[in-house]
């Protein structure tokens, strides 16, 4: 790439590398054709350092235009209330509302009072736009310059930024027609085992009706999805007679039903797969009868209505996804504050819990009366509580047997059990469901219940552990 | 000086339109991932917490401050229509195949340019700690070539604009690719270290060698990192922290510029690596931590739903603001099916990066960096006279009867004064439209009673005072930086 200009602006001033430089690295370009190249025509010219004045700084030209800064003087739930305002009333999306409140400084009310003056566009693409948009590019592709040739009114940005958007919607579309297509193949499935009659509802769906002519009780084809009134059955799902011929004929082979694209043949494919809407998906009758009859306008307001409905819906539901996360992502941290805060920070309290001594009684079967080794597994006791601790409930929870239980173990010789130990035995029982219990309860449940899993396992180690 | 000590000043630089620009069918680069950033950035509620900034279209004369006059009149005169005129030129400037000639080439650098060079400006005038333009960052692109999709190289010429004021600026690539235009154009040079972590071996562009160090003055001043296919998050952060730690010791730039590309993501339609959005972000919030004026740019990415969400991720990291890993409904939300989750997982791709190959590379490494001299000083005898006169003529250009407010309104005294600098850079009330003002037309929107706010500010200036707060400033963040040192190093 040799640049032979010589009328190369950055070449013309005095340069920061003399050419010697150059010269100097010369060859060790020359080895590898792949190497980055050193010379006049590559290297940027190094600008000189300004030490100056900090206000000299402040000269700086502007070079690009402020249309939002942050503030402090109004709180977020506001704003987000002025944003879905301007958005309801006026069609300001949230970009467009800042602005305006950026422009009177902040000012909420006026900005308010502002908002009718300024209400921007309606979105300037007809539904023929839009029509004519979708059959060209079935048509030629994603070559916007030819698209444009189509559609000479629009320039070549409007119609690469409706693309997106409407790329997105063709994409939702797709889902309903992958439902659609599943809900017929279930439907045929139990069609083919007599356990459900066809549906009846085929009317709440005006395209359907094209496709099923005057009955409701045909059904439809697994492959085509085409509706007919007999069907073959077939290893494959029950198919209409022209697939079931080729069916015989291929020895199996399912026949391919992609035709050569049409325009809105898409429309087609959603409307011959689905007899039923998808669960969870109501049609109202009025409405549907305002679209079929009534000139497309008001069809289009409903339709868009509820697409607006939709879309508020789904900011709902991530919104509280969101919600929902943070207050896991909560649960989770305080979990961890707490199990950080036990081995690192054992505090020593003098207080008993239950748990405590629940786990000093373990200890005590453990360890037998090596009270520093129960006290360091516990951490949150001395010593001395434990040997007070022993003293006081001696009796009451017949210490002295666990330590003799203790002992026999260290033997290694066995003690039978007899019928008088049974309340001791009881005790001993009594500790290990009593802590377990959590466990087992977190582990069929989730969310708040994970802090007790976290809380027991810790405990029911070391039972387990004793009960060795 | 700034209002939240804590929180960093972030301004954001975006025009609604650069989206719109197509490179061509089937073409992977597209600039609409940079739209889908900033619905994404609007809906997650990132952009109230920002200055927004619409860039001015960066004009030819700016471009040529790095390009040669001749390529950027190509550009400017070139469209679809008229390709077949200019064949010669075409290869000549490697127009055509991978760099495309599409409908708005040359508005569409242009604004990307724009974006950076005014980041840069505003980073100069210390009226902001980190700088993004996500319409920036492409770095292939040469003196006097198109390269890589890219046609205009924004970054040399931010760091052009940032030379001025700073005397070590510091660039790092996290793009897949090598940033080879940027480390061409500063090759030579010791005030701009290049750092560039990319895939390496039969891969674009080809160059990026361990043993490409830099030329004259500017040897050791030129960093590379090659690496092997699956990078993951650890082994990335094994290898990134280090080096940057050890740059930043021995270099000590005054300031930092990092290219995000996000075609370093895994699943990326072109890159082989296997990042995760957090491991990526983890780049930024890293050299975040140095507290140094910080200009972020975008760059490759071309899985552009992992674009998006990783541009708005390191956005949030910018701004020190948490973000919900549930996406919020947006304009383009099916594109993040199906589970509509901000961070992504890694793939089960094994890393072909030993832990002794990167260990070996960054001996390798650190053995180069103990040559630099510990922090270059000025080279007074390398200083072009051209540039001076570039200078004098910016000041030239503004009206003299508007220096003197301008130059008052930018000063950040009183938090007060935040507002009125809004007044000269404001927008038109037509949303939507609005376009960009120059000094002469600002006068006349703003009404009198402003100007005379503005003249009663002149008098309370107090120029010594100004300068001690500004000091005290420094001071705390070189403090803050080393204990940040530290605790990476700890990390």
């Amino acid at each position: 790439m040799a640049n032979d200009n010589s009328d190369l602006k950055n070449g013309n001033g005095k340069r920061p590398a003399p050419s010697d430089i150059a010269a100097d690295i010369d060859d060790l370009i020359q080895e590898n054709a792949e190497k980055i190249r050193v010379g006049r025509d590559y290297q940027a010219v190094i600008p000189k350092l300004l030490v100056l004045p900090t206000h000299r700084r402040e000269r700086l030209n502007k070079k690009a235009l402020l249309v939002w800064a942050p503030t402090e003087n109004i709180s977020e739930v506001k704003l987000n209330e002025y944003i879905l305002l301007s958005k309801e009333k006026y069609g300001y999306n949230s970009e467009q509302a800042l602005g305006m409140l950026y422009w009177h400084h902040h000012d909420m009310d006026k900005a308010l009072s502002d908002l009718a003056n300024f209400a921007p566009l309606p979105d300037d693409w007809t539904t023929e736009d839009k029509l004519t948009f979708e059959s060209a590019f079935n048509s030629i592709g994603k070559n916007f310059l030819r698209i444009k040739q189509m559609m000479p009114d629009k320039p070549i940005a409007s119609l690469v930024k409706y693309y997106y958007l409407w790329k997105n919607k063709r994409k939702k579309s797709s889902v309903i027609d992958r439902q659609a297509k599943k809900l017929a193949n279930v439907r045929a499935n139990e069609n083919q085992n007599g356990s459900r009659e066809g549906s009846s509802s085929a009317e709440s769906d005006p395209d359907d009706k094209k496709d099923l002519g005057e009955g409701s009780s045909k059904q439809s084809c697994s492959v085509c999805g085409v509706f007919v009134t007999m069907l073959q059955q077939t290893p494959k799902g029950s198919m209409c007679g022209t697939c079931y011929t080729h069916f015989r004929r291929t020895n199996g082979g399912i026949r391919p039903t992609l035709g050569p694209p049409r325009p809105n043949n898409r429309h087609l494919n959603v409307a011959r797969n689905k007899r039923l809407p998808p669960r969870g998906m109501y049609v109202n009758h009025d409405d549907l009868q305002a679209i079929a009859s009534s000139p497309d306008a008001k069809g289009d307001n409903i339709l868009s209505a509820v697409d607006d409905e939709v879309v508020s819906l789904k900011c709902k539901i991530q919104s509280n996804k969101q919600d929902i996360g943070q207050l896991q992502k909560k649960i989770k941290l305080n979990i961890n504050e707490y199990r950080n805060s036990e081995p690192i920070s054992p505090r020593i309290v003098p207080r008993w819990s239950n748990d405590e001594i629940m786990l000093a009684i373990e200890g005590i079967r453990r360890y037998g009366k090596d009270f520093k080794a129960i006290a360091e597994t516990m951490g949150t006791k001395s010593q001395t509580h434990l040997k007070t601790f022993y003293a006081q409930y001696r009796k009451r929870y017949k210490l002295d047997d666990l330590i003799k239980q203790y002992r026999a173990d260290q033997c290694n010789t066995i003690i039978e059990l007899s019928d008088d130990d049974d309340e001791q035995v009881s005790i001993k029982e009594e500790a290990p469901p009593s802590v377990s219990r959590p466990t087992t309860l977190s582990s069929m449940a989730s969310g708040t219940r994970l802090i007790n899993l976290s809380l027991s396992t810790p405990k029911a180690h070391q039972t387990a552990a004793a009960a060795k | 000086m700034s209002i939240t000590p804590f929180k960093k000043r972030v301004c954001y630089y975006y025009d609604s339109d650069i989206g719109n620009y197509y490179y061509g069918q089937g073409h992977p680069m597209k600039p609409h991932r940079i739209r889908m950033t900033h619905n994404l950035l609007l809906n997650y509620g990132l952009y109230r917490k920002m200055e927004i900034y619409r860039p001015h279209k960066a004009t030819a004369e700016e471009m040529t401050k790095f390009h040669s006059d001749e390529y950027i009149r190509f550009l400017r005169s070139i469209r679809p229509d008229n390709m077949n005129d200019y064949n010669k030129q075409m290869q000549r400037f490697n127009v055509g195949e991978d760099c495309p000639v599409f409908d708005g080439l040359y508005e569409f650098c242009q604004l990307s340019a724009g974006g950076s060079v005014a980041a840069a400006v505003k980073l100069n005038k210390q009226s902001a700690d980190i700088c993004i333009n996500w319409g920036g960052g492409l770095h292939h692109a040469k003196k006097s070539e198109a390269s890589g999709f890219c046609y205009v190289n924004d970054i040399v010429l931010g760091i052009l604009e940032l030379l001025k004021y700073h005397q070590r600026v510091l660039y790092i690539d996290i793009d897949v690719h090598h940033g080879d235009g940027v480390e061409e154009a500063f090759y030579t040079t010791d005030r701009v270290m290049t750092v560039s972590f990319h895939k390496y071996g039969e891969y674009f562009p080809g160059t990026g060698d361990l043993r490409d160090i830099g030329a004259g003055k500017g040897k050791y001043y030129a960093v590379n990192i090659p690496l092997r296919d699956g990078m993951d998050d650890d082994s990335y952060e094994s290898i990134f922290v280090p080096i940057i730690t050890k740059v930043m010791e021995t270099f000590q730039p005054s300031a930092v510029v990092l290219q995000c590309g996000a075609d370093s993501l895994t699943g990326d339609r072109l890159g082989c690596f296997n990042l995760t959005v957090k491991g990526h972000g983890k780049c930024v919030e890293f050299v975040k931590r140095y507290g140094l004026p910080f200009l972020m740019v975008g760059g490759g990415g071309y899985t552009i739903r992992n674009v998006s969400r990783c541009w708005t991720y390191e956005t949030a990291v910018a701004l020190g603001a948490e973000i919900a890993n549930e996406l919020p409904y947006n304009d383009y939300f099916e594109y993040f099916g199906p589970d509509f989750k901000l961070h992504i997982s890694p793939s089960n791709m094994s890393n072909t990066n030993a832990t002794e190959y990167l260990e070996k590379i960054k001996n390798r490494l650190f053995e180069n960096l103990r040559m630099l001299p510990h922090a270059p000083g000025v080279q007074v005898q390398a200083i072009p006279e051209d540039s001076v006169r570039h200078e004098s003529d910016d000041e030239d250009n503004v009206n003299p009867d508007d220096r003197n407010p301008q130059s008052i309104t930018d000063k950040r005294i009183a938090p007060d004064n935040e507002f009125s600098d809004s007044e000269d850079e404001g927008m038109a009330p037509g949303v939507g439209g609005g376009g960009r003002k120059d000094n002469r037309s600002y006068k006349t929107v703003v009404p009198a009673r402003k100007q005379a706010r503005l003249d009663s500010n002149r008098m309370e200036i107090d120029e010594p005072e100004f300068n001690i707060l500004k000091d005290e400033k420094e001071d705390k963040s070189v403090s803050s930086d080393d204990s940040n040192k530290k605790d990476s190093v700890k990390s």
